[in-house]
């Protein structure tokens, strides 16, 4: 008895000292409701059981509301390095689940297109070393991080017109490589 | 015995050491459509909307129509923290409004967005 608490406890100790950190990232981006499948005929239909789109692209002839939500999930496996004791090392994985809705109206407001769809793709496997009490993510998920067109879309008014093929941002944070050093 | 019990306590206080992690930010104009608004159909001109909401994040021109639309940004981001489990959540909600109104400015039709009873 005294044996098998011995190696009970020398095992509970292995696992706490091997693996450190596991960790359970999960992110949300936007939120589209569940909604029955329906035909609307025109835009009031689609607002009053969608609400307001997240993005609207306007055509020549037609406009579209886009609804879009992604939750992504990145479990990490932390493993302890020998000999650096506050520090660990993590593989991870993502994956992201998409629910798009999409509505494409006539100028007069008339339904001409519509589409639903959900969808899961996988972003990747990755590995960090990091500090134990800090969860780092494995994958890049910037791309899901740029800011809302519509939040820039005053600032971008006040570009020069000269200048709007490169954005401003781009050049002051050396975004564009093919602009430094070169004569334009 | 005495060791293989102060081995137990020392596991469990290691499991038992904890940390939250907390934080949010916001960008985008203010949501003031979810304060009590008086809003109808064919009667409200663009004018009250702009001196409800203030500027709208954007404008655009659908035909002769023109629409105005707001967003709110909100991140908010939890965490556990143990030595030997962590859980992050980060979610982010686009709380958003839009005004379409008619060549005289008069409003054709309002919506927002619709909100999250819970998370997915």
């Amino acid at each position: 008895m005294l044996k098998q608490l011995n190696l009970l406890s020398l095992l509970s100790l292995l696992c706490l000292l091997m693996l450190t950190s596991c960790s359970m990232v999960k992110r949300q981006y936007g939120h589209v409701g569940t909604v029955k499948p329906f035909s609307p005929k025109d835009y009031h239909q689609v607002l009053t059981t969608m609400g307001a789109p997240d993005s609207i692209a306007v055509l020549n002839d037609a406009f579209i509301f886009a609804y879009h939500s992604v939750t992504i999930d990145e479990p990490q496996l932390g493993l302890a390095i020998p000999s650096f004791d506050f520090f660990k090392f993590t593989l991870g994985s993502a994956t992201a689940i998409h629910n798009y809705h999409f509505y494409a109206f006539s100028l007069q407001g008339k339904t001409i297109n519509l589409q639903q769809n959900y969808w899961q793709n996988a972003l990747g496997d990755s590995s960090t070393i990091g500090l134990i009490f800090v969860v780092e993510e494995t994958v890049d998920l910037t791309s899901f991080e740029t800011p809302r067109a519509a939040n820039l879309w005053g600032e971008r008014l006040l570009f020069d017109i000269d200048l709007i093929e490169f954005s401003f941002q781009d050049i002051i944070l050396a975004r564009r490589l093919d602009l430094i050093g070169q004569d334009y | 015995m005495k060791r293989i019990n102060q081995s137990l306590v020392a596991i469990i206080l290691l499991c038992l050491l904890s940390g939250c992690v907390n934080y949010s930010r916001d960008s985008g104009v203010e949501n003031l459509w979810r304060q009590p608004q008086s809003f109808t159909n064919g009667t409200t001109t663009n004018q009250q909307v702009l001196t409800a909401l203030g500027p709208p994040s954007q404008v655009l021109a659908i035909g002769k129509q023109t629409l105005y639309y707001y967003l709110k940004e909100q991140v908010t981001r939890e965490g556990l923290i143990l030595l030997i489990y962590n859980d992050t959540t980060e979610i982010s909600i686009f709380d958003r409004a839009m005004f379409i109104f008619d060549e005289q400015g008069i409003l054709i039709d309002f919506s927002y967005s619709k909100l999250a009873d819970n998370t997915e």
